[in-house]
């Protein structure tokens, strides 16, 4: 109620009235605040990009090449930012790993927004993107509780799933992505999830994708094999080496079901001109896969090394000094070039990851996680592009 | 409105003061009840730790016997690939881990004790006259190409004047570079300039360290008492001379 006997106008009077609306309209008022407040907050983060005109990778030395590891950083400026690196370094080409079961988490459903967002910056830059599609969705594999699986577990039941992916995948980045890598490591059982896999069981599923990716666009190019360097004799639990694991899949008729053989090779504590040998694992070990491929009247077709590089940790035993790591590293790239013309790209292991693992692996990196570069990519970038490092 | 913004203060202090309290999981009681303390070693990277006949020797061993000593109790050593260390420690399977290790900061509930060796970057010069990487200016440093110590150069170019700087394949031939008078110094790691010394004569480690990398004992969080106790053992190590001529021994 108004006291009486106030003008209407008077401070005591205006002060009753707030004083009146605050009581009756105060909680409203404030619940409206307090929604705007957690509104604002869900806003999306504003862009920390700016657009700037598509780029061109300079480099004297295309077959430079290096894997990324983007598929699991978040931040898009972060995705950027390794490109420009990549760019700057004079690569033309990456190989990143996109999984199969982040893009059709539901059978039939296809989120195409993080991959998109890998290749479409990946050709702002400049760069080709050599891509390598596996891990299963859950959809995919054994429901649990009755089996636990891991992430790679797959069976030929669902290699046909696999096939279809990878056909819309083609289909999404026709004239953008022009090679495939189908799985990767197949010779290496935890790779399929620890069930025990064979030559034979690959080139089904190869088969299968070969058909489905070609079908979507007749100029792609399967790369098949990236097969992993390792002695496992027949029989053991962990795997097949990777020579007889080739000669198995000529047996079974692969030949006819890919258009380039990736490979990976590393150079462990070898320098890159060490001489090749079946019982002996460095940088020279795709010469042993070329000879199966002659064996079997299919060396036409082109390499790329998907997978190499030196590894410096101080306590690994199968690495090298820093040093080493960047002359091998420069060697083995000139060694490529001057004899190799039927390997198209050798991509070095790996770029940067968005978490280290403060193990060996880590000594693999080109740059930190903080985007620190190591001398090993002012090296390389010197090589690349013609510069004079030191 | 009033009354629950205090309760979610009063929520907040006690939780804070309840992370400020140190754990106790009972691993110090049962090794003082038991007399064994249980440590995990990656004894493949030596000095630190290596089997040359079957058994872990090295400076890790040495300084784990030491601390065992102080402690009251036996040391029972578990050699492990380094890949398991962590898991070992976590599911306690060991009480401790020694084993050259930095510090890890994606590793979760471990404790990292006072460190007992700093693998940093370290100066070495002919007669020990190049202290610090100012009294660089002008003058020419070797270092192993593509090591932390070719990165902290780099650095150093931007912040001197001039810093020339020779880069070798490895870091004993940017040692011996310095020592035969190539370079006015050398930069490495402490450990790879420490055992370098032990087999060359001519040069002399500057007083401190350009960057740190210290290696401590690893325990649970939860093992407080037992890191404090660890930690009291490496102190009174440090301040009687018995660290220094543990690492004397092996670097």
């Amino acid at each position: 109620m108004l006291p009486f006997g106030l003008h209407p106008l008077s401070l005591p009077r205006l002060a009753y009235l707030a004083g009146r609306g605050v009581r009756r309209f105060g909680p409203a008022v404030l619940r409206v605040i307090v929604l705007l407040a957690a509104l604002l907050q869900l806003t999306p983060a504003p862009p920390r990009m700016l657009p700037y005109p598509p780029q061109a990778v300079e480099t004297q030395h295309p077959v430079v090449c290096v894997h990324t590891r983007l598929t699991d950083e978040v931040e898009d400026l972060k995705i950027q930012r390794t490109l420009q690196l990549v760019r700057e370094m004079g690569a033309s080409t990456i190989v990143d790993f996109l999984p199969w079961a982040y893009i059709e988490g539901e059978k039939g459903q296809y989120d195409w927004h993080h991959p998109d967002r890998i290749i479409n910056m990946a050709r702002q830059e400049g760069i080709d993107v050599i891509v390598r599609l596996g891990l299963v969705p859950a959809w995919a594999r054994p429901k649990p509780p009755a089996q636990e699986t891991s992430l790679n577990y797959l069976t030929p039941d669902h290699f046909e799933d696999y096939a279809q992916f990878v056909g819309k995948f083609v289909e999404h980045y026709r004239g953008v992505v022009g090679k495939i890598i189908v799985w990767n490591e197949p010779n290496i059982n935890m790779e399929w999830g620890y069930r025990a896999s064979t030559p034979e069981e690959y080139v089904q599923m190869l088969k299968l994708v070969y058909a489905a990716a070609h079908e979507a666009n007749p100029n792609i190019v399967i790369l098949a094999g990236a097969l992993a360097p390792t002695l496992e004799p027949e029989g053991s639990p962990n795997g097949l080496n990777d020579l007889a694991y080739l000669r198995r899949m000529y047996a079974a008729g692969a030949a006819s079901y890919f258009d380039a053989l990736a490979v990976h090779t590393y150079g462990f504590t070898d320098q890159p001109e060490a001489e090749p040998a079946p019982d002996r694992l460095n940088f020279r070990r795709f010469e042993l896969l070329y000879a199966i491929m002659q064996e079997n009247h299919d060396a036409a077709k082109p390499i790329y090394i998907t997978e190499s590089g030196w590894n410096d940790d101080p306590r690994w035993t199968k690495a090298v000094h820093s040093g080493q790591r960047v002359k091998y590293t420069l060697d083995s790239f000139k060694l490529i070039e001057q004899r190799w013309p039927t390997v198209k790209n050798l991509c070095i292991w790996y770029f940067r990851v968005p978490l280290p693992v403060l193990n060996y692996p880590d000594y693999f990196a080109f740059a930190t996680t903080e985007f620190r570069l190591k001398p090993i990519y002012y090296a390389v970038q010197g090589y690349a592009r013609g510069l004079a490092e030191q | 409105m009033l009354a629950l913004l205090c309760l979610i203060l009063t929520a907040m202090f006690f939780y804070d003061w309840l992370l400020a309290q140190p754990f106790n999981d009972g691993t110090w009681d049962r090794v003082r009840k038991n007399g064994v303390l249980r440590i995990g070693m990656d004894a493949s990277y030596p000095p630190f730790g290596n089997t040359p006949n079957g058994q872990p020797v090295g400076l890790d061993v040495d300084l784990a016997n030491e601390i065992g000593r102080r402690l009251g109790v036996r040391i029972e050593i578990a050699n492990m690939g380094f890949d398991g260390l962590y898991d070992a420690l976590k599911t306690a399977q060991v009480d401790a881990l020694i084993s050259a290790l930095s510090f890890n900061p994606t590793k979760g509930n471990v404790l990292y004790t006072q460190s007992y060796f700093d693998a940093g970057q370290i100066l070495a010069s002919r007669d020990g006259h190049i202290a610090t990487m100012n009294d660089l200016e002008g003058l020419t440093v070797a270092v192993e190409y593509g090591s932390v110590a070719d990165e902290v150069v780099r650095v150093w170019q931007r912040r001197l004047h001039l810093l020339k700087v020779s880069r070798f394949t490895t870091s004993d031939e940017a040692l011996a570079a310095a020592s035969a008078g190539k370079t006015d110094a050398a930069l490495t790691d402490a450990l790879t300039a420490r055992l370098y010394l032990r087999s060359h004569q001519g040069l002399v480690l500057s007083p401190t360290q350009v960057t740190h990398d210290p290696y401590s004992v690893a325990v649970r969080t939860s093992s407080y008492d037992l890191g404090a106790a660890i930690s009291g053992a490496l102190r009174g190590m440090q301040q009687d001379g018995t660290l220094t001529k543990i690492l004397s021994r092996w670097l």
